[in-house]
């Protein structure tokens, strides 16, 4: 990795140290970790015992009470377990090219990376797809100690270009328990929401974090013809007297963006690209733990 | 080097001008800039009008200037007007001299010089001679004020203009003229004076008359004067008399029988030439079978003969087929005096027997007007200049379809 992607990231990993995203559905999984599982497990902190009926595990049982009292009763405890986390990373034109695409493309690159650091910091497996031109590069969730810094070297290689979809990666993952897809929305966001939806149903955690660009909110050029990244075909005058129809329609589509994504169940996270990317990263999480949407 | 439609020229520079502001004033599409948001844009005109402070697109521009101007220079069709000289010479030429006249003022001109041609008897309408000398003036006056229009093309290529004044006027007349002509044009140009040719007319005697009393031929030969024909010379009105006929067989003096018959209504405006004399009036021919012997002197303006001649003995009898027009004062005039003048005295030993209609009957020699060159005249560089135009104009076309595609 080079070190002047370190020194990028440096301080957003000093920055995001000890901060625990707690996952919002308790785990399916069995490893050990940090979350609350689902499932009540052999842990050692007892909290109840009930007798044992056919079909429970025999290594469950209490061999000592049955011993004692001639009872066979099973230890209950809470479990505790790891969150496969895997991150949406969207490489296309529309998140890196134009009017305040680099602003917005490196926010997007600190907010993956602060979250891989903060998942990898409660013992989670994080893994990640980048969409770009060329199609999309995957790396498994994994809890190893070098994991976050193997992301680093990913997403700095990866080029921002094209218009690929990012429906298809949500396809077919297994093992999984939360998803975070970090996207500015502008290129299948329908249906990326249709497959999120069907994701939430199965139990997985989905957030949606909308990377906006300052320079997307308010409009500082005239005199332009502007011209969609993705879309050649989409071209338009950019006219001072334009600005307030942009405004309004950009703002009626985020809002829009918004209630659909917590419609469907899952969180929705906008962050602007001039805020610092650890306070977004703590804002967040906390929508990510809390109620629905950080906006 | 001059132009033969100098209109042209104007014509060019005003698309010029035009293409020069197009490409100021030019519809254009603003620059491109990537948006990720763009579809939230209304859409609208992807074109604005501008205008540039400098012009745009400039060798295009250049290009289509040369076009222009090339095209331009080849429809005013540049002539090489040849070596400089050191004196042109300007001839204002009257069209009211005799044929022989004008063609001796035209001989002495180089093909350089330039001509510029004015009618004296247009306005020589007047009645009293008192006023001929004004109005002659002014006729001058306006052969000038074209002469001074055109000085700067007339002194094109030359280092001076000689300006020669080829009419009937009296020296007298021209010597008053001359000052003004040397105010109106610059010291450059110098101004000569070249009179017609005196015509001759050996003065002998008043004619005699044989005429009612108020006939019309009567008071034009008052008008000649009392030494205008050869002694004993007879001007007969009405049939020809034995008489007459002896006499101008014994003293050989001329008879001019003159038939009395008249014009009735108003005939046809007619020209009446004898010798270098001609009277132009509604004169009708009048048939009459021609006499045996005769030779023919006077002609009309379609070359057939309007009078003969008789030699008798030491005398001549002329016979004249006109019938005067009945009223007005078309005999009182130079014409009709000139031309009665001419018929007196053609028996004198000067002129030929028999005479050949004038060449310039039909038709009369051409003076070409330098204010009129440019219909004759054709430029060399024209289709030269016209043809790279249309080159240069193919070419910019294959640039830009090479460029489009």
């Amino acid at each position: 990795m080079p070190a002047s992607g370190l020194h990028e990231y440096g301080a957003l990993l000093d920055a995001v140290r000890g901060l625990r995203w707690a996952a919002r559905l308790r785990p399916r999984t069995t490893n050990v970790g940090a979350h609350q599982a689902r499932r009540i497990g052999p842990n050692v902190e007892v909290t109840e015992y009930r007798p044992y009926r056919q079909g429970d595990d025999p290594r469950r049982l209490d061999w000592k009470l049955l011993a004692r009292t001639d009872r066979a009763y099973v230890r209950l405890a809470p479990d505790i377990a790891t969150t496969p986390t895997l991150i949406v990373l969207d490489a296309s034109a529309s998140m890196g090219a134009g009017l305040g695409g680099a602003e917005k493309w490196r926010m997007a690159r600190m907010v993956c990376v602060g979250m891989a650091a903060v998942a990898r910091g409660s013992g989670d497996p994080i893994g990640m797809v980048i969409a770009h031109d060329g199609g999309s590069r995957r790396l498994a969730p994994r809890s190893r100690g070098d994991v976050v810094r193997e992301m680093i070297r990913v997403i700095d290689g990866a080029a921002v270009g094209g218009g690929p979809p990012l429906a298809p990666l949500l396809d077919g993952i297994r093992g999984i328990d939360r998803v975070v897809i970090v996207s500015d929305f502008l290129g299948d966001a329908d249906a990326l929401l249709a497959r999120c939806a069907s994701q939430v149903a199965r139990g997985i955690e989905v957030i949606a974090v909308h990377v906006v660009a300052r320079a997307e909110l308010s409009l500082a050029v005239d005199r332009a013809i502007a011209v969609d990244p993705e879309d050649d075909a989409i071209r338009r005058p950019l006219a001072r007297n334009a600005h307030r129809a942009y405004d309004t329609a950009f703002a009626a589509f985020r809002a829009s963006l918004r209630n659909r994504w917590l419609a469907c169940g899952a969180r929705y996270v906008a962050i602007v690209d001039d805020q610092q990317p650890a306070d977004a990263l703590r804002s967040l999480v906390r929508a990510a733990i809390g109620s629905g949407a950080v906006a | 080097m001059i132009w033969l439609a100098p209109w042209a020229l104007a014509a060019g520079a005003l698309g010029m001008l035009g293409v020069v502001a197009a490409h100021l004033l030019s519809r254009q599409r603003p620059r491109a800039l990537s948006l990720a948001t763009a579809r939230f844009l209304p859409a609208g005109m992807l074109e604005a009008t501008t205008i540039q402070r400098v012009p745009m697109d400039r060798w295009w521009m250049l290009l289509r200037l040369l076009i222009l101007a090339l095209l331009a220079l080849g429809v005013a069709q540049p002539v090489r007007t040849g070596a400089r000289v050191d004196v042109r010479t300007v001839l204002l030429l009257d069209r009211t001299l005799p044929a022989d006249a004008q063609r001796r003022a035209l001989s002495t001109l180089a093909p350089d010089d330039a001509v510029i041609a004015f009618d004296s008897l247009a306005t020589l309408s007047a009645a009293t001679l008192a006023r001929v000398q004004v109005t002659r003036v002014a006729s001058l006056s306006g052969a000038l004020g074209k002469l001074v229009r055109m000085r700067d093309s007339l002194s094109r290529g030359a280092r001076a203009l000689q300006v020669t004044i080829a009419s009937r006027f009296a020296p007298s007349a021209l010597d008053a003229v001359a000052p003004r002509v040397r105010a109106l044009v610059p010291d450059s140009i110098t101004v000569s004076q070249v009179t017609a040719a005196s015509e001759p007319m050996r003065v002998r005697a008043a004619p005699i008359v044989h005429a009612d009393g108020d006939d019309p031929i009567r008071a034009t030969v008052q008008l000649l004067g009392d030494s205008i024909a050869p002694a004993g010379s007879v001007v007969q009105r009405g049939a020809s008399l034995a008489a007459q006929d002896s006499a101008a067989f014994s003293g050989g003096a001329t008879v001019l029988w003159w038939p009395a018959a008249v014009a009735k209504g108003i005939p046809a405006m007619q020209a009446l030439t004898v010798a270098s004399a001609t009277w132009i009036a509604p004169i009708a021919r009048e048939a009459a079978p021609n006499p045996t012997g005769g030779t023919a002197v006077g002609w009309w303006a379609d070359g057939s003969p309007a009078a003969w001649l008789e030699r008798r003995g030491g005398g001549c009898l002329l016979h004249v087929r006109a019938a005067l027009p009945l009223a007005g004062d078309q005999t009182l005039s130079l014409g009709a005096q000139s031309v009665l003048a001419a018929l007196l005295t053609y028996c004198d030993d000067a002129l030929p027997a028999a005479a050949p209609p004038p060449d310039w009957i039909s038709p009369p020699p051409r003076v070409r007007d330098s204010s009129e060159s440019g219909a004759t005249r054709t430029s060399a560089l024209a289709p030269w200049l016209v043809a790279a135009a249309l080159a240069l104009a193919t070419l910019e076309l294959l640039l830009r379809w090479r460029r489009a595609s």
